[in-house]
């Protein structure tokens, strides 16, 4: 065993990556705990991974087959419950991750130089953990995938300039049917873990490169007490961490997926109305509470124009806030950025809950 | 009690503890892994297949035609002198289907140069067993073609 450790040592240097990571510090303060959320979302992204590929197996992506499909995974294939349902919440712990991550980020202004990039990168895997959601719950192709494809790509054909090209492209045609449900079938399995897995890895190496960002408010307070920020070695004792989080997470997981299974609706039905009170995923909520709330016209523009024009305006100000956040850059406390930080987490964190309830 | 000699260090036992917990998370879930990926969908193959005679009739002397035995690939002849003879399609060798040549009157396997004569028997290249042959029964104006239960080249096709 040993010596066989060794020839592959030799051969690939490992020792040299596992003392780079010995060498590699994470400083320890009172925001640390946000720097936990990344191993689990790599974590996340192997569960998802290895379950959807098994999914694969059984599952028979189209539009006369998909359906029946999953019912049999459900209840014909041995466990097939279970893995459907772990995949399922693990897609939702996984959202919920990358919004934490998110959300820290921004109010910690990690995104300060020379670490823009790593936000960029970031940015473009939220929204595409976003798309692999949406595009996962439409796979069933029941009758919530149906409304599902109805509103999503109706609202992408909103977008100002691009949206009837969007319209066309989601759906594969001008009405929801068999061509959409092959095209969500593609990103859901092709396009979006490959395009993942790429700025994933852009995003670790940046991560590596520039090292754990400390926040301002942590700096200035080591730099007036005249002390130095501590840091842990990130191997083995990070790492340990990390492991520990990812068995308590799977732990969570597992429980969840066996008392609460994933649900399959009833089959899809083009001439059915839609049912009362039919909502999207959770992590839409608060787009569908704000659309609610858009009157029909503003300013003789058609509401739900306005309000998505609106949330994209928003979300690029978030996107490009390195850029926009000039005191961050010179390690300056920016309370407006604070500000606009929290504001953003209220109205996600708000309009979710009243989306829910009402 | 202590005593003053252990077989286990401490060190040894927690290692054994830790180490045992993640091997019994590995088989916890392992265990419903394995279950749901060898799943294997049982559809029994049908214990006749029944053609009718005037159908074939139709089939020309010296010509073999395909048909399907449950999910088995079949190949059924009619030799010039008006017998039938029903075989798998399944090549022997490594699964192939093969074809009738009624030049030379024998099976033909385009993947690696099989040969099977009229009778199914292997007679050139690589194929190490007979064609799977089934059993024809007449029954009034009905052929029933049987997937023969007691032959000796039944592992090879399943």
């Amino acid at each position: 065993m040993i010596s066989v450790i060794k020839a592959v040592d030799e051969r690939i240097k490992l020792g040299s990556i596992i003392s780079l990571a010995r060498h590699k510090l994470v400083p320890i303060h009172k925001h640390s705990v946000w720097y936990y959320l990344g191993a689990l979302l790599l974590f996340l992204f192997m569960i998802q991974a290895i379950t959807g590929a098994m999914l694969l197996f059984y599952y028979k992506p189209a539009a006369e087959t998909a359906y029946q499909s999953i019912a049999e995974i459900m209840v014909v294939v041995p466990y097939g419950w279970l893995i459907r349902s772990v995949h399922h919440w693990a897609s939702n712990l996984m959202i919920v991750t990358v919004f934490i991550h998110f959300f820290s980020t921004l109010l910690v202004k990690a995104y300060r130089r020379p670490r823009e990039l790593t936000w960029l990168t970031g940015m473009v895997m939220l929204i595409l953990v976003l798309f692999f959601g949406y595009s996962g719950y439409t796979l069933p192709y029941d009758e919530r995938a149906f409304f599902a494809f109805n509103v999503g790509t109706d609202m992408a054909g909103t977008i100002p300039v691009v949206g009837t090209f969007m319209l066309e492209f989601l759906r594969g045609g001008d009405i929801v049917g068999a061509n959409t449900l092959n095209r969500f079938f593609a990103f859901h399995v092709g396009v979006l873990p490959l395009s993942l897995l790429a700025v994933i890895a852009v995003h670790l190496i940046l991560v590596q490169l520039h090292g754990m960002s400390v926040p301002i408010a942590v700096m200035k307070d080591a730099e007036v007490r005249k002390q130095r920020i501590y840091g842990k070695p990130m191997f083995p004792h990070f790492l340990w961490h990390d492991a520990v989080n990812c068995l308590l997470l799977l732990g969570a997981l597992v429980s969840l997926a066996i008392l609460v299974p994933s649900e399959l609706g009833p089959e899809i039905d083009l001439l059915k109305p839609a049912p009362v009170g039919v909502k999207p995923d959770w992590f839409f909520l608060w787009v569908y509470q704000i659309l609610k709330w858009m009157p029909t016209y503003v300013l003789s523009m058609e509401g739900e124009v306005v309000g998505i024009t609106a949330l994209i305006l928003a979300a690029l100000l978030i996107v490009f806030a390195p850029f926009f956040d000039r005191k961050a850059q010179r390690n300056e406390r920016s309370p407006l950025f604070t500000a606009l930080g929290v504001l953003s987490l209220l109205v996600f964190v708000i309009c979710s809950i009243i989306g829910y309830l009402s | 009690m202590k005593l003053k000699e252990s077989l286990l260090s401490r060190r040894g036992f927690f290692s054994g503890l830790i180490y045992g917990s993640f091997a019994s998370l590995a088989a916890l879930l392992g265990y419903p892994a394995v279950r749901f990926l060898f799943h294997k969908k049982q559809v029994p193959l049908p214990e006749a297949v029944v053609v009718a005679r005037s159908e074939i009739d139709t089939i020309a002397p010296n010509t073999a035609v395909y048909f399907q035995y449950g999910y088995l690939p079949c190949i059924l002849l009619k030799t010039e002198t008006g017998e039938l003879r029903a075989f798998s399609a399944k090549c022997t060798h490594l699964d192939c289907n093969v074809q009738y040549q009624p030049d030379s009157k024998q099976f033909f396997c385009a993947c690696h140069d099989g040969y099977f004569d009229e009778t199914g028997m292997n007679i050139a290249g690589p194929p190490p067993s007979p064609l799977l042959s089934f059993t024809i029964r007449q029954e009034n104006d009905t052929m029933l073609i049987s997937y023969p239960s007691n032959q000796e080249g039944e592992q090879s096709v399943v």
